[in-house]
Parts: C-alpha cells; structure tokens; sequence
C-alpha cells in the first residue's frame, strides 16, 4: 500500500482514490443545487417586494377564536380516532405479514418475496401520493382516510416487525421445533415474548406519525381538525386559524411528552 | 439390559451441503436404554448426525427409523409428531429469554398439544405438577418465575433438560450439553441427564469432545471421524491408540482434548 502524500509533503489521511470520490460527490452536489435552483425560478424580486405585509399579516394571526373551542376538540377526536383505527388495524394486518415475510419464520420463500416487494412499493410511494390516490378511488372521507393512514402504517410496521423478528436467534426457532411444535405455536411461544418489547417501542413512535398524518389528511378534505383548519384558511377567518393551530400544537406535544414518560417507565 | 428391544436404526445416512458430503453413509443401532456418547474432531459431522434424527437437518440420503416409521420420509404433522417423542439439549441452552423459567419447561408440551390449547397458554394440572417435580429434581424450585435469561448457564441447562423430559421420550439427543459450562456445573449436568435417562431407561445419544466425560458415563462410544464411523463399541474398548486415530491430523484438538481431560480428572475426581 503506497503512503499518499499532499503536495505540501504532509501524510493525507485519505487515499487518493478517497480523496477523489470526495471531491466528485461534493462537485456533484453544489451541481444539482444550482441546477434545481435555476429549475424552479425563484421570483426573488417578487419575494422581497412582498416582505413588507409580514408585519400586517402577522397581526391578523395575533387573535384566537374561542367560540369553535368546543367544535375543535370534537373534530380533534374524530382525528385522533381515525389514526388510532388505522394504528391498531395495520399493526395487527403486520403482525401476519411481519412473520410471513421475515427470513427466519416465513413458511414460503414465494409468499415472503411478495409480502416484502409489496411492503417496499407501498413504502416507495410518498405518504400524500398514496392518500391522493385512495381518496380518488374512495372519495373524500373517513374510510379513504384510515384506508390510506392503515396501508402506511402496513408499509411502517411490516419492515420494522419484519426487521425485530429476523434480529431473534435463529437458535430459538430450532429448540422450539425439536419438541414437535407447529409455526402458530412457535411464533406465539418462542417469538411474540421476544419480540413484543420491541413492537410496542414501534407502535408508539407511529402513533405520533398516525396523528399527525390524520390531521394533515384533514386539510385535503378527509375530515377531523384538518378539515376544519384548511377552511378556516380558505375564508381567512385568522383568529381561528391560530385557534386550530394552537390545539393541535398542544396536542403533539401532550402525545409527545406522555410518550416519553412511558419510554422511561418501560426502561426502567 | 441384554434383551433390550432396537429404538432407532440408521441406515446408510448421508448430508451433502451444497458440494461438501458431510455424512458419508452411517449405520448404527440404537436400543431402548443405551447411552450413547459420539465423539470425534470438530467438523466431523456430529452435529449434523445428531441433527439428521429429529430432522432439524434434512438427510440427502438414508432411512431413520423410530418407532415404526421413517422419520427421513416424514412431512408435516407426522413430522411434528416424532419430533414429540425425541427429546433435545443443546449447547447454548435454546431457552426463550423472556418467558419464566416453569413456561419454558412446559414448552416441551407444545407437541403434544393442540395449537388452541396451548394458545391461552393453559397447561393441564397434571403437566404443571410434572413441570414442577421435575424442575425441584434439578434444584431449581425456587426459580421457577425467574426470567429465563436471570439464570446462570448451569441453571439454563437444568430448564433445558427438564423441557426435553416434559416431552416423555423415548429418545434423547444432546449436542456438546456442557462445552460451555465451567467444569463443575458440567459435572452437575452430566449427573443430572445420566440420572434421568437411567430412571427413565431414555436412550441418549450425545455429542461431547471430552473424551474422558464420554468413557465415565457412555455405554457405548461411536467414533466419528470424517462422515464417517470409525469406532463404535464399548467405552472400556476404546484405547489411547484409536483415540489418537480418530483425532489424527487434528493435533490442536488432541492438546485441547488432553487439556480436557486435565481439568476433567480435576472436577470428577478420576
Ligand atoms: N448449514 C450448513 N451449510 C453448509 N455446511 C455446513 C452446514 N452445517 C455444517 N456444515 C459443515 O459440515 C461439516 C460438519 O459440521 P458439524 O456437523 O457441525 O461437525 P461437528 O459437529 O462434528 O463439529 C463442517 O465442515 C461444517 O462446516
Ligand atoms: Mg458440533
């Protein structure tokens, strides 16, 4: 191996050869910046001309609208409800697919290939696409809605279950077989104790993303607090758009506070 | 013991892994009762003999035979059902790590019961009273709720030899039950296997590398030397010379065998 040396007669600490894919990875990048940059014509003029409404605009939003209070939080239920429905349905549907499709307890090598390249399409496709796309099949609403927030729930939690099963000692597996044990018996005596941690560590860092996916959904029509929200916008009723906006930042941070306390009761 | 009746005939069984034939054509004769402890340099194949009768391995070639059936042709429910009356012990102790030490024991249940019985988990009184003689045998009575994954490696291998007997087999298999156990708990489980099967007239076949472990309790001693028996009789037979044959070309595991043996003679007091 030749030592590579600078041309200041220094020791580098990179090969050559390292030194050159750095170099082209960071050309490539300051590249694709300034092409993106012209593609999307940045009306900087327009921008800075408009800058000077910040102030006023700002002071419209500087109201809140308590007579919808009672009507939000219904609407922040219906919400929450539906990303819980969606939860709890993908999170069994994976519970199945998660043990069809892991390497180390699938029954068929078919069956798994599909669930997997299912899972990975589902995954591929952005969040709003699939949503636009289930809403333009079932109309706007509450089943397209959880219809749409269960398919990516499915496509979050096959691959991570998936992932936590194929983790577990194959060993396992085998001294549950050796005592004549079916697959049903195997995955619910030897995994589920072992992997059910884990699962529940998953289900509660997407109950965050199911909320806040379910409210987004909302804004495209879906119903809940986002509904309510995208037509207090179009209407430019400000004072209730903070209104909305306000509950809904508490609520995250409510879940997100009451979810790390029980990640701390549950490490310890 | 003379009259015993033949448990388990191998015939002719090979394993060939991709390009590497492994087992290379073993016949033995296995009757009610007999302990038998195979021995030989590692990569011989032990593993993969012991494995290929209750099918955790599947045979390119041969015929098992156990009780009444080809084991080698068995599928499915058949299959779950001899692997029910041969009973198995590993090395590394196999338990579930999360599960308390009596519902570990009482997994050895699971091919004998139904899925939707053992789904609710619910066990018969007579199979929890069982699980419990057995689990106040071995000395563990008063752990039987601690985690599995709380316990030494000694105690892990207790729970593992009593869910093998909690299946009532007739046959026992055990793959280096000791090689990672410090010389006195292995003294402890040898005793304990050696005491059940006897009680039990249990026929064990058992994988060890401790030549000496293998002469004090065997009563008889297979050879397994390159997929294939090269010595199969009685532990009294079994000289320094073929011993040194059967380990031939394995110099570091003759040293590592007469290392074990040292401590051997250490812990059991040859
Ligand atoms: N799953 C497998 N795939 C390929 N080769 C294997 C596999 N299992 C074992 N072998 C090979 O078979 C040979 C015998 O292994 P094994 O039965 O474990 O021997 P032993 O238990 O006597 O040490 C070894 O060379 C090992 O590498
Ligand atoms: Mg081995």
């Amino acid at each position: 191996m030749n030592i590579n040396v600078n041309g200041n007669g220094k020791i580098a600490l990179s090969s050559r050869s390292q030194q050159m894919t750095s170099f082209l990875i960071a050309v490539g990048a300051i590249g694709l910046f300034v092409i993106s940059l012209t593609m999307i014509n940045l009306d900087l003029v327009a921008f800075v001309g408009r800058l000077y409404r910040i102030p006023h605009i700002l002071s419209l939003f500087m109201a809140l609208e308590f007579s919808i209070f009672g009507e939000a939080i219904g609407e922040l239920v219906v919400s929450i409800a539906m990303a819980l429905a969606a939860l709890l349905l993908g999170g069994v549907i994976s519970l199945f697919l998660s043990f069809l499709a892991a390497d180390n307890t699938a029954p068929s090598k078919t069956v798994a290939a599909a669930i997997k390249g299912l899972v990975s399409t589902i995954r591929a496709i952005p969040n709003i696409v699939l949503i636009l796309m289930i809403m333009a099949a079932l109309g706007l609403g509450p089943v397209a809605a959880v219809t749409s927030l269960t398919l990516s729930s499915i496509g979050y939690f096959t691959k991570a279950f998936a992932s936590t099963i194929e983790e577990q000692d194959t060993a396992l597996i085998e001294s549950m077989r050796a005592t004549g044990a079916s697959w049903f018996q195997i995955l619910v005596h030897g995994f589920f104790p072992n992997v059910m941690p884990s699962f529940l560590a998953w289900i509660s860092i997407r109950l965050e993303m199911s909320i806040s996916e379910s409210i987004s959904l909302g804004v495209i029509g879906a119903g809940g607090i986002g509904t309510m929200l995208s037509r207090a916008i179009r209407t430019h009723r400000h004072a209730e758009v903070s209104m909305l906006i306000l509950i809904i930042f508490v609520t995250m941070l409510t879940i997100e506070i009451l979810l790390n306390i029980v990640k701390k009761k549950a490490n310890t | 013991m003379a009259e015993a009746n033949t448990l388990l005939k191998i015939s002719n069984l090979k394993k060939q892994y991709s390009k590497k034939e492994v087992l290379k054509g073993i016949d033995i004769e296995i009757k009610e009762g007999e302990f038998v402890v195979v021995i030989g340099p590692s990569g011989a194949g032990k593993s993969t003999f012991i494995r290929c009768i209750n099918r955790m391995v599947d045979p390119t070639h041969g015929a098992i035979e156990f009780g009444g059936t080809d084991v080698a042709k068995l599928k499915g429910k058949a299959l779950r059902e001899a692997r029910s009356n041969i009973g198995m012990i590993f090395q590394h102790y196999n338990l579930i790590g999360r599960t308390n030490v009596i519902k570990n024991v009482l997994h050895g249940r699971l091919g004998h019961n139904s899925f939707f019985k053992t789904l609710t988990g619910s066990y018969s009184d007579a199979e929890k009273r069982e699980a419990l003689t057995l689990l106040q045998k071995v000395g563990l009575g008063d752990h039987i709720y601690k985690k599995a994954n709380a316990l030494s490696g000694g105690q892990m291998q207790r729970v593992g030899i009593c869910r093998a007997m909690m299946q009532d087999p007739k046959l026992l298999l055990a793959d280096e039950p000791i090689a990672s156990l410090d010389p006195k708990s292995a003294k402890v489980i040898m005793d304990q296997i050696h005491g059940l099967v006897t009680e039990r007239n249990i026929a064990c076949i058992m994988n060890l590398h401790q030549v000496q472990v293998a002469k004090d309790y065997a009563t008889r001693i297979i050879g397994i030397k390159d997929g294939r028996v090269v010595y199969d009789g009685a532990p009294a037979d079994l000289t320094e010379a073929m011993i040194a044959d059967i380990y031939e070309g394995k110099a570091e595991e003759m040293e590592l065998k007469t290392d074990n043996v040292a401590v051997g003679e250490l812990a059991y007091g040859v």
